[in-house]
């Protein structure tokens, strides 16, 4: 536990270099509400969908900016030359590669109600008070599943070395194909059966839900689902290479 | 003259090769610009009026902007971390020429994304893209990529002399893509940010490009926005030229060429 905490709290601030909050509010704030606007306004302008699709899409969306920092923890590593100490270390891994993903989690939810927020004040989103509950499960579910993504993207990184492509990867992928920003009706066959896979998909049509005025159990399901699918990938990054 | 274009040339050629295998601005001139013009592609094409062009310009400008953007802001920091900024500093050769021929070398690269973003309307998706003006379309697309190769060397020194700056640049890709009208007009966005986007080149190489491809603007208005192509451009560069100095003057004071 000791392991876990110590790891979790050195690595996220490492990360960012605390000594100016600056780079952190750049890439962790400003851009994902950049996002949000850019995708949000292309959507107004297209008209297929009410605008309320995008900015909670969006909104949900901003979770892959998690992904970023949960790989860079790991590749870090490698560009400081600490990663064949850790390797080495006795210390077990799945507490020092979660810890690495904790406080992401944490982030990521920050990340995700300042879009909220910034879609209800800004763009005159409305969110139902009994959908609130629903919409922050929904943000909770889609971090913890996009860190289950960072992590796998980290132990790519063993192998891959431009960790930053890999995640931009990722989140390119996943605001295409997990429903942010065009509808899965829309997409080929092929293409939207692979969207099932895309960790997010599930919370992105749970939020939608909640803020359409549907009750909790109407979307319990589809959170279940990204949660498992967010499990998956944990293991696969903790399994023995 | 000669000398400083053979050495532009040199320059841009040796940055060409180094930028055509750099994995992250492979990833801005093909990856993002595919996954943004697949998706806008999509968002856009319920409008009654809907022009594939409008899209696969949009593309393209997103895909030089985030090329010209992070290679830009990289330009000069990049020569430090690679231990060669002493002895850019201690040549005879200008250093402003050096770096503007490097940031050249990536411009061209960065037309890749022009490519795929038409390939996107006509392979992915089959549109006939029709091109209204295409020499209209080519001047414009000429004088859009000086004014955002400006704006790349004015980002050069910025980033070096105020890293706070420099990292906020780097968060510049999408607000620049909104404020431009890359691929929505501006006028969605509110009333007070409109002045704004006409002090930025990107704004004035939308509405050439659009214009031009689309057939909206004539030639008055395709002038127009030639002019203040290049005046926001040449600002920019002009501010650049006495920032290239101030980079020097102060590495040189506080002994931080070199990182070590």
């Amino acid at each position: 536990m000791r392991l876990f905490t110590v790891t979790a709290f050195y690595s996220f601030r490492a990360l960012f270099r605390w000594l100016s909050p600056m780079p952190y509010l750049c890439f962790r704030a400003l851009f994902p509400l950049a996002q949000l606007g850019f995708f949000a306004l292309i959507g107004t302008y297209g008209g297929g969908q009410p605008l309320s699709f995008y900015l909670v899409g969006n909104a949900i969306g901003t979770a892959t900016l998690t992904a970023f920092g949960v790989s860079q923890a790991v590749a870090d590593e490698r560009q400081q030359g600490t990663l064949s100490y850790l390797l080495a270390a006795p210390a077990p891994r799945v507490p020092i590669f979660f810890g690495r993903a904790a406080l992401h989690v944490a982030d990521g939810m920050i990340n995700m109600i300042a879009a909220l927020a910034i879609a209800v004040m800004v763009f005159g989103l409305r969110v139902p008070v009994d959908g609130i509950v629903g919409v922050v499960v929904a943000m909770l579910v889609a971090t913890i599943a996009i860190c289950g993504v960072g992590l796998l993207l980290g132990a790519v990184a063993y192998i891959v070395l431009d960790t930053a492509v890999l995640a931009n990867f990722a989140m390119f992928i996943i605001l295409l194909l997990s429903g942010a920003n065009v509808p899965l009706a829309e997409l080929p066959g092929v293409v939207a059966a692979i969207a099932q896979g895309i960790p997010l998909t599930r919370s992105v049509a749970a939020a939608r839900l909640y803020v359409g005025g549907a009750s909790f159990d109407a979307g319990i399901g589809l959170l279940l689902g990204d949660l498992a699918l967010g499990a998956f990938q944990l293991a696969r990054n903790t399994s023995p290479t | 003259m000669t000398a400083a274009l053979r050495l532009a040339r040199q320059s841009a050629w040796v940055n060409f090769q180094e930028v055509a295998v750099n994995g992250f601005l492979l990833f801005a001139v093909v990856w993002q610009p595919l996954f943004v013009g697949v998706t806008t592609m999509y968002m856009l094409r319920h409008r009654a009026d809907f022009d594939p062009m409008y899209v696969v310009v949009g593309t393209a400008l997103s895909g030089i902007w985030s090329t010209l953007l992070f290679a830009g802001s990289g330009a000069i920091s990049h020569e430090r971390w690679t231990g060669t900024l002493e002895l850019l500093a201690a040549s005879p050769a200008s250093f402003f020429v050096v770096i503007g021929g490097k940031l050249a070398g990536t411009t061209i690269f960065s037309l890749g994304s022009l490519v795929l973003a038409f390939g996107i309307g006509t392979v992915l998706f089959g549109y006939p893209v029709k091109i209204a003006e295409p020499g209209w379309l080519a001047v414009s697309l000429l004088l859009a990529v000086v004014a955002l190769w400006a704006t790349g060397m004015f980002f050069a020194p910025l980033a070096i002399l105020w890293r706070t700056v420099g990292r906020f640049l780097l968060v510049l890709e999408y607000p620049v893509f909104a404020l431009s009208g890359f691929l929505f007009p501006v006028l969605l966005l509110p009333n007070w940010i409109v002045p704004i986007t006409n002090l930025l080149p990107p704004y004035w190489a939308a509405v050439a490009m659009h214009g031009a491809a689309s057939g909206d603007l004539d030639l008055s208005g395709l002038l127009r926005a030639w002019f203040f192509l290049l005046l926001t451009g040449g600002v920019l560069l002009v501010i650049a030229s006495r920032l290239f100095v101030e980079v020097l003057t102060r590495a040189r004071r506080a002994g931080t060429l070199a990182l070590s």
